[in-house]
């Protein structure tokens, strides 16, 4: 099966993926007890211990209920769900009624996109050679140095490095400002302190793959033929000690685009954890679906993506 | 040489224009602010924090009192005076005639009618109207559900500069009620040419003293001054309110004013750091009592007022206060403090363990024997002041109390705010009991749940939690096709008609009556009904009329179970209540603590502290009001900045 026809097979299963986990979503929150669907709950929300008669409330939960869409039985409220999600068209949300979705996300996305390809690019432009050169110098003190900087990534949480960072970059040296988003200066921090997480795991990764690679037959091989060191390590070892790495890069990547909530908090970045976060503590369900869909969306095609540029990688690997 | 001479004129006239030569330098003022869903007057979120007094302005609006409720008092803004009915339902304001748009336009009274009425309208159709003072204008409810025309509703410009408005009812609290957002008018032209933008900086026309220029959401928020704007206010041209982040830290590197301390830990640094101590202020959140509630659950352990006063009596709260909140809170063991014309008059509820045990003696479980686990229920990562409390109860009195962890959104609306709660245990939730501005209700500060939930005996209880289902399952009952569907619903309103009038001859209270008696009467309400369904030509017409009158029934039913189930104590709270609400608010004031002291003697809801505000502020700084209010602590009202050289 060519390639054309294994994307476009892995497409069609991202769709229907996406329609089971819209609706899954959609029946699980309703089924939640304190929900905005139910209507006591509504009326809790809008202040039952006010004066407000019963009719009063009437009129509030039919006007509610009119803008989003909540006046149609379950099953038709997730089927103009999804032909909304079709169109992109998610319509305004409970905690925010100034602001469609779609607006929300369309100003937020591109915040978190760049902060995450500029952390994932940190973390593979110093994990990579930090593993590699780990590997080539085995239980050296090269070795144990660069595991110990990749260790500092995975165990620090990133709330302690961010605000370690801030303490000294910001309010000891005055060299960046403590929060924000859109000049350079203000992105450092924020990228560093997302980037060590799976800068440390690719670092480790990596190590541990060309460690692998290097000890194969075919490696022993292409020494014995009289290959030079360096071109072995490139052209044998590397591409394919590079594969486990894609995959980690693959999950990670989309967990960065949807994570670092806490990290956009702290440092004032305007991007979209933040905005599915609140969506889950404010019962705010249309953002929540919105946001599960987006997340399922960004995990499967980061996936497909993955599973292309293995082919790349791995002449060996076919698409069936 | 002439390119020099060009050269230097540029240089020259853009130095000008900067206001470096003549020495007009920008004067800013960066601070945290809560993060802002939008700029729109008439929801919840810009309610009063943002909206008014900052970029909006309307009737009337606070200015800073340090001695008063909030520690604001109520002043005119655009109100030059007012004159009211004697009935208080008619309030005709003149307009002072200076105001004008941002854009330069006046600010009229007309500005007013066409912004209440849109508000009005079902094409706002989410508006929080419990929030605002639109919800007491005459007509309000018919012409948001869209059975009346907007210009029915009870507001009109007589001329330019005069504001006539009608209430359903009286209403002795109008102007406090006009401080909060939806009482700010928004710019007609604007709104109407792209109504879901146009608040959007850039498009955006205000009438306030500082516009929007810049909205990031999760980022923050740029203001500046309005050169159109004509009242009070300070030197500050542009006003930077940043979205969460590290206050303090950014607070240290010199990109805030001002700080808020967020933690003991925070304090305990700032108070150890020699220059930030220098800057440390303090301020108590008079408005915001954290206490606990009993549940509202079905189990009639909790009808025993003895152990209610027992367990309120053994808390240390001196000790709460100092070793658990680390000093950011004062002990309060009524519901407003002592230092205001209500607290001064409310009785504390005392420390006293000996006591204490003799009444838990005296409720039946004498050293805690006898009495079952309590359930105190949270929700979040943990609670300390919880575990204290528990912890006290305990070791001053023998009494087991667990703790259970629940979910957020279960928490809040099944168990804190619910009307009852089946499966609730007999126990307690957390409760802060705040103002959310100025109005007479708000002055019993959450006490008079006592009123509306508790003191009724379990079967009471469990059939007003049954004739609420019943009620929202009117909704969506199918039938009122035939006179048959009718015929029960008509016995059931004669029972309780005569069961009206029993009410209306042994209550003792002229203002209840009154109330009761307000047209239209909830009989007047279900014959009309009846009425209109004779003549209906389709079957949702039928069903439509048969659904309401089954809800007026309902919810004449729910009061009369809670008027004839309750005892004689919440009826008398519940009469202080309605003579403190027929009074203009200073008098209210006067005859809140009465209410206010019988409910706090039900103990069904016990405070434990007041929160204090604590901040970090650059000495330069002028003019920086605390909000107090619910959704303190922060800063508002932003016209009285100041800078100092």
């Amino acid at each position: 099966m060519g390639i054309l026809k294994y994307i476009l097979r892995r497409l069609v299963t991202i769709a229907v993926s996406l329609v089971i986990i819209v609706i899954i979503t959609y029946v699980l929150m309703w089924l939640a007890p304190g929900d905005f669907f139910n209507i006591n709950a509504f009326q809790a929300s809008a202040g039952k211990v006010s004066t407000l008669t019963p009719d009063q409330l009437q009129v509030l939960i039919k006007g509610f209920e009119e803008k989003y869409g909540l006046n149609v039985p379950l099953w038709k409220q997730i089927l103009n769900y999804l032909w909304d999600a079709v169109r992109f068209k998610f319509g305004p949300s409970f905690s925010n009624p100034n602001m469609t979705i779609e607006e929300q996300i369309a100003m937020r996305f591109p915040v978190t996109f760049t902060l995450s390809i500029l952390a994932m690019l940190f973390a593979i432009l110093i994990g990579i050679p930090l593993g590699v050169i780990a590997a080539l110098r085995r239980n050296t003190w090269i070795d144990y140095t660069s595991m110990f900087i990749s260790m500092i990534g995975s165990i620090l949480p990133q709330y302690l490095i961010g605000v370690l960072m801030v303490i000294i970059f910001s309010v000891y040296l005055k060299w960046l400002p403590t929060s924000g988003w859109g000049e350079p200066k203000q992105m450092v921090m924020p990228v560093i302190t997302v980037g060590l997480g799976p800068l440390a795991i690719i670092a480790r990764f990596m190590r541990a793959s060309l460690l692998d690679i290097l000890n194969q037959d075919y490696i022993r091989t292409a020494y014995a033929k009289g290959g030079k060191e360096r071109t072995v390590i490139i052209r044998h070892a590397l591409r394919n000690a590079l594969i486990p790495i894609v995959t980690i890069i693959g999950p990670n990547l989309a967990f960065l685009l949807t994570g670092t909530v806490y990290i956009e908090n702290l440092f004032r970045v305007p991007g979209l954890g933040q905005l599915f976060v609140s969506a889950a503590a404010q019962r705010d369900y249309p953002l929540l679906v919105t946001s599960t869909f987006i997340l399922a969306l960004f995990v499967m095609v980061i996936n497909l993506l993955v599973d292309v540029i293995y082919a790349f990688l791995d002449p060996r690997i076919k698409y069936e | 040489m002439r390119k020099g001479y060009l050269l230097m004129f540029v240089l020259v006239s853009l130095l000008l224009l900067s206001g470096v030569i003549n020495g007009q330098k920008e004067v800013v003022v960066s601070l945290p602010y809560w993060d802002t869903a939008g700029l729109t007057p008439y929801y919840w979120q810009a309610q009063h924090i943002l909206a008014q007094g900052t970029i909006f302005e309307g009737l009337y609006g606070y200015a800073p009192d340090p001695k008063g409720l909030g520690g604001v008092k109520v002043v005119p803004v655009i109100a030059q005076s007012v004159t009211v009915s004697k009935d208080y339902k008619t309030w005709t304001f003149k307009l002072r005639k200076d105001k004008k748009w941002s854009n330069g336009d006046p600010v009229t009274a007309k500005d007013f009618e066409w912004s209440f009425r849109y508000y009005s309208s079902p094409k706002i159709p989410d508006l929080p109207a419990w929030a605002g003072p639109l919800q007491f204008f005459e007509n309000f409810w018919a012409v948001k559900s869209g059975a009346l025309p907007e210009t029915e509703l009870g507001v009109k410009a007589l001329d330019d500069y005069t504001l006539q408005i009608k209430l359903s009812q009286p209403r002795y609290d109008m102007k406090e009620w006009l401080c909060v957002a939806q009482g700010v008018p928004i710019h007609r032209k604007t709104v109407e040419a792209d109504p879901a933008n146009w608040w959007k900086p850039g498009k955006i026309v205000v009438n306030g003293p500082y516009i929007p220029v810049s909205f990031t959401p999760g980022k923050e928020l740029v203001l500046v001054k309005n050169k159109n704007y004509v009242g009070e206010v300070g030197n500050v041209d542009k006003i930077i309110l940043k979205f969460g982040g590290l206050g303090l830290q950014a607070f240290q590197a010199g990109e805030l004013d001002a700080a808020m301390i967020n933690s003991v830990g925070e304090l305990k640094y700032v108070k150890a750091n020699p220059e930030l101590a220098k800057l440390l202020k303090e301020d108590v959140m008079d408005c915001f009592w954290q206490g606990y509630q009993w549940s509202r659950g079905f189990d009639p352990l909790s009808d025993n007022k003895k152990l209610r006063q027992a367990l309120a009596m053994a808390i240390d709260r001196e000790k709460l206060c100092n070793e658990v909140l680390g000093g950011r809170a004062l002990p309060l063991a009524k519901y407003w403090p002592s230092g205001n014309p209500i607290g001064d008059k409310l009785k504390d509820i005392p420390f006293d363990v000996a006591t204490a045990k003799k009444l838990l003696a005296e409720a039946g479980f004498p050293d805690g024997k006898g009495l079952k686990t309590l359930v105190f229920y949270i929700t979040g990562g943990g609670d300390p002041v919880v575990e204290f409390v528990v912890d006290q109860w305990k070791k001053n009195l023998g009494v087991n109390c667990i703790i259970e962890n629940i979910e957020s959104g279960l928490y809040w609306n099944s168990y804190v705010w619910a009307n009852y709660t089946p499966d609730a245990k007999a126990g307690f939730t957390t409760i802060g009991a705040p103002m959310n501005n100025l109005e007479i209700g708000a002055l019993f500060k959450n006490s008079d749940h006592t009123v509306w939930f508790y003191d009724y005996p379990v079967s009471v209880r469990k059939r007003i939690y049954e004739l609420y289902q019943e009620l929202d399952a009117w909704l969506r009952k199918d039938g009122g096709l035939t006179e048959a569907d009718w015929k029960p619903l008509i016995e059931k309103r004669n029972t309780l008609y005569a069961n009206f009038q029993k009410i209306l001859q042994t209550e003792p209270e002229k203002l209840w009556k009154e109330e009761l008696t307000r047209p239209p009467v909830w009989y007047e309400q279900f014959d009309e009904l009846y009425e209109k369904w004779k003549s209906a030509k389709t079957n949702a017409e039928k069903t439509s009329y048969w659904r309401s009158a089954g809800r007026v029934l309902t919810d004449q039913e729910l009061f009369q179970t809670g008027y004839f189930g309750a005892n004689k104590t919440r009826h008398e709270a519940y009469r202080w209540r309605l003579r403190a609400v027929n009074r203009p608010f200073d008098e209210a004031i006067k005859i809140v603590p009465y209410g206010l002291q019988i409910m706090q003697d039900q103990y069904f809801m016990v405070p434990l502290y007041l929160a204090k505000a604590q901040w970090v502020q650059n000495p330069k700084l002028e003019g920086l009001m605390l909000y107090k209010f619910s959704w303190g602590p922060g800063f508002f009202n932003f016209k009285y900045l100041n800078m100092k050289d």
